[in-house]
């Protein structure tokens, strides 16, 4: 799980050729390049017709293919190869290649569609600069692809539910899959040739740069088709001869058969191929030759090192031999394991089989990670490689306008998720506060009730209370008797009394010869009146009377003794004191 | 469609999904903020009338109780009260008993006059005159002894008259009357029905 932090997948490139289809994808992590998966398709040969240049990718079989294979992503790359693309060498003015990329690619258009006889406006035209010191002053070498063509290539892959992101060319992936196998200098010339099907291209790089690239008119099928004939085979059996016995040049002259020997024998297959071919491989030999004298002449101090061949028509047995003797150049195919002669790869792809059929699909996913698309070169310690995408501005565009809808439909999408959430949750929110109304009125109506309770409960009270008071009424505290009680044993030994009156009538007068009936009311029912009391009697003298009066003054209910009378009167043998007092308790006045 | 180039590249996509979005923020705005920030308002509101009016429900709780409680301390105590207070039917054995105790001090009583009961502020009130011979102070103790024994009764009137005294034949007793108050509940007065409201 952790392994896959970091690491990134090209896209899964096609090579959409005649005769088959390929498609490859690499991950890369950090330095590290591992092949994913690598599928190739075989087409019947019969099936398309050789001389047909009419586009006809079939991507349902693509998306297959692609459903078979271990590939992640949907990013898919496309290398394409003449003739669907055209190649163009081009003088441009140094200021002309200042200008903007999109005014140089408009010029460049121009400069091409007048040589392809097209519109401008239909062609989708890229570029990469030849290196210098060309005597003829070509500078550019433009690239073009109708625009039709791969915006039919961008349709068919949008509708298998991919996204295609690279249109590369056969000769860029080709010249950066041969850097793997050794470094070139700055002056060495070598040669792929791509054998395809219907159609051989030879690309001739200076350095690790495309320099120049011819289509030849040898084919594989050219040559399937003389066999066929030759041979009186079908297309089919002629195939299978040429691809198990190769060519293998044989003996000059003619010679008698053994008696013993069969007049024909397959050892001597090869042989008779190769002169079937040798006409054609001796134009490809020609063809190849012009083409590398024309760039060694037109560029000063370089060395032909090598040629590399690719296709399915790389594959006869002895081809690479033939080519090797004729023009004199070490002669392999592109392929990881090519035989025990070719050259052990300096950079290797673990986990992949490089095959020259599958090469320009294997260059074209290596291209993808090492020019950086996805974020960053593989390994940045390497010259940028020679790329370039075909892919027109308008699919770029088709491209960020999805992205940029598909974001706008997530950002709406959360937007009305959020907004219906919060409305939800405000719609809950007035619920609770319709519930918290409905709370408020029970308890203000909770309240309301308890309210008339306490009044009723208040009520109750104080009748209670009333009623405690009324019952109150009928109990009263009687001081007189102790009162009275204590005058008569703290009254002085020369103290006589004669009459006590206790009576509450103060205005009045004393009558102590009845008692009259009282006129009870309810104020004098429920509160007794407070007792006048008078006191008459005698005394021997003043001090015994006044001592008489301090007693009764010690009494705290009465507030107001007063003497009313005190005169010497007889009594008995002799005389006394008579006296008369009035003691009255708080609150009454006379 | 690219609907400007620069300074950036805007689609059509982009201008629609700003639209939406400014369509959305509005929405969002005049059908959930505001409403959302008024049910806020209402929702404090509405809280803190509801922590008040519990808090009031409290205390009216907490009063009611006390209440009760007093009503339930005055209910026993009127009840207790009313099950001591005298009836009119107690008054003749309590007259009995007065002249009971006006023996027992040397007290001797000439004379009782009851007066009818009459009425007053809901009680039946009795006066009842007396008159005796006897010593002033067996007359105090006597009633002293009835404040002490029944609270139910006042002392009205009192006359203590020692001018009759006749030493020479010995007699020194003094001519007593008194006037006693009688306080009673009706007979159908009956303890307060219980319960809270």
């Amino acid at each position: 799980m952790l392994a896959h932090i970091g690491s990134r997948n090209s896209a899964i490139t096609f090579d959409v050729g005649t005769a088959g289809v390929r498609a490859f994808q690499l991950n890369a992590r950090g330095h590290n390049l591992v092949g994913r998966d690598l599928l190739n398709l075989e087409l019947p040969p019969a099936q398309p017709s050789p001389d047909s240049t009419e586009f006809a990718p079939e991507y349902g079989r693509i998306a297959r293919l692609v459903g078979q294979g271990n590939f992640t992503g949907c990013d898919v790359g496309l290398v394409l190869s003449p003739p669907d693309v055209r190649f163009c060498s081009l003088k441009l003015p140094k200021k002309a290649l200042a200008q903007p990329e999109k005014r140089l690619r408009e010029a460049l258009a121009w400069e091409v569609a007048r040589e392809m006889r097209a519109d401008a406006h239909e062609l989708e035209v890229r570029h990469w600069q030849l290196p210098e010191g060309h005597r003829q002053g070509t500078n550019v070498m433009a690239v073009a692809l109708p625009i039709e063509r791969a915006l039919t290539w961008h349709q068919l892959v949008e509708r298998g539910g991919a996204r295609l992101r690279r249109i590369d060319v056969s000769p860029c992936t080709l010249a950066h899959l041969g850097g793997r196998i050794w470094t070139p200098e700055n002056n060495d010339l070598w040669g792929i040739l791509d054998l395809g099907y219907r159609a051989t291209t030879l690309t001739v790089v200076l350095g690790r740069t495309p320099t120049y690239i011819r289509s030849l008119t040898a084919s594989s099928a050219q040559w399937t088709r003389r066999l066929a004939e030759s041979y009186e085979l079908s297309l089919e059996e002629a195939e299978q001869v040429k691809r198990s016995h190769g060519i293998r040049a044989g003996q000059r002259g003619l010679r008698a058969p053994e008696p013993d020997q069969a007049l024909l024998d397959a050892d001597d297959i090869p042989a008779i191929t190769f002169g079937l071919l040798r006409e054609r491989l001796d134009q490809l030999v020609r063809d190849v030759n012009l083409c590398f004298s024309y760039v060694m002449q037109n560029y000063a101090d370089v060395n032909a090192s090598r040629l590399l061949l690719t296709g399915g028509g790389a594959n006869m047995p002895g081809l690479a031999g033939f080519l090797e003797l004729q023009l004199g150049l070490p002669t392999e195919p592109l392929a990881s394991n090519a035989g025990a002669e070719s050259t052990a790869w300096e950079r290797p792809l673990p986990g992949t089989n490089v095959t020259p059929e599958s090469a320009a699909a294997v260059g074209g996913a290596l291209l993808d990670v090492d020019a950086g698309s996805q974020g960053g070169r593989a390994n940045p310690a390497l010259p940028a490689p020679c790329t370039v995408n075909l892919l027109p501005e308008s699919c770029h565009n088709a491209r960020r306008r999805l992205v940029r809808r598909n974001a706008w439909t997530a950002v709406a999408a959360c937007a009305f998720i959020l907004l219906a959430g919060t409305w939800v949750a405000l719609r809950a929110a007035g619920h609770a506060i319709d519930g918290l109304g409905d709370e408020l009125a029970a308890v203000q109506a909770t309240q309301v009730e308890l309210e008339r309770q306490l009044v009723l409960a208040a009520t109750a009270r104080n009748g209670l209370a009333d009623q405690s008071r009324g019952l109150e009424t009928l109990r009263h505290e009687q001081p007189l008797p102790r009162q009275l009680l204590a005058v008569a044993q703290r009254a002085p030994e020369g103290i006589v009394l004669t009459e006590i009156l206790a009576d509450s009538d103060t205005g009045g007068g004393w009558n102590n010869a009845r008692l009259v009936a009282p006129i009870i009311t309810s104020q004098a029912a429920s509160e007794p009146r407070p007792l006048t009391v008078r006191i008459s009697g005698y005394a021997v003298d003043h001090e015994e009377l006044t001592r008489l009066i301090a007693a009764l003054k010690d009494e705290r209910r009465w507030e107001q003794v007063e003497l009313l009378r005190a005169a010497r009167e007889p009594y008995r043998q002799g005389e006394a004191l008579a006296f008369r007092l009035e003691c009255r308790p708080g609150g009454v006045t006379q | 469609m690219i609907v400007s180039r620069k300074p950036w590249t805007i689609y059509d996509v982009d201008v629609i999904g700003i639209a939406v979005l400014v369509i959305v923020a509005l929405a969002a705005c005049y059908g959930v903020f505001l409403p959302a920030r008024a049910n806020a308002t209402e929702y404090r509101d509405l809280s803190a009338q509801l922590s008040a009016a519990n808090g009031e429900i409290e205390k009216t709780g907490q009063r009611l109780q006390q209440v009760n409680a007093q009503i339930s301390t005055l209910q026993e105590g009127v009840t207790e009260r009313v099950r001591a207070a005298p009836r009119p039917d107690s008054l003749t054995p309590r007259i009995q008993r007065i002249a009971s105790l006006a023996r027992e001090y040397d007290v001797e009583m000439t004379q009782v006059l009851p007066h009818p009961i009459t009425t007053a502020a809901g009680n039946l009130v009795a006066d009842v005159e007396f008159s005796a011979r006897g010593h002033s102070l067996d007359l105090i103790r006597l009633l002293d002894r009835l404040a002490r024994e029944n609270p139910y009764h006042t002392v009205e009137r009192m006359a203590i008259d020692g001018r009759c005294i006749n030493e020479q034949v010995g007699d020194t007793r003094c001519n007593l009357k008194w006037s006693l108050r009688f306080y009673m509940l009706p007979d159908d007065a009956a303890a307060p029905a219980g319960g809270k409201p």
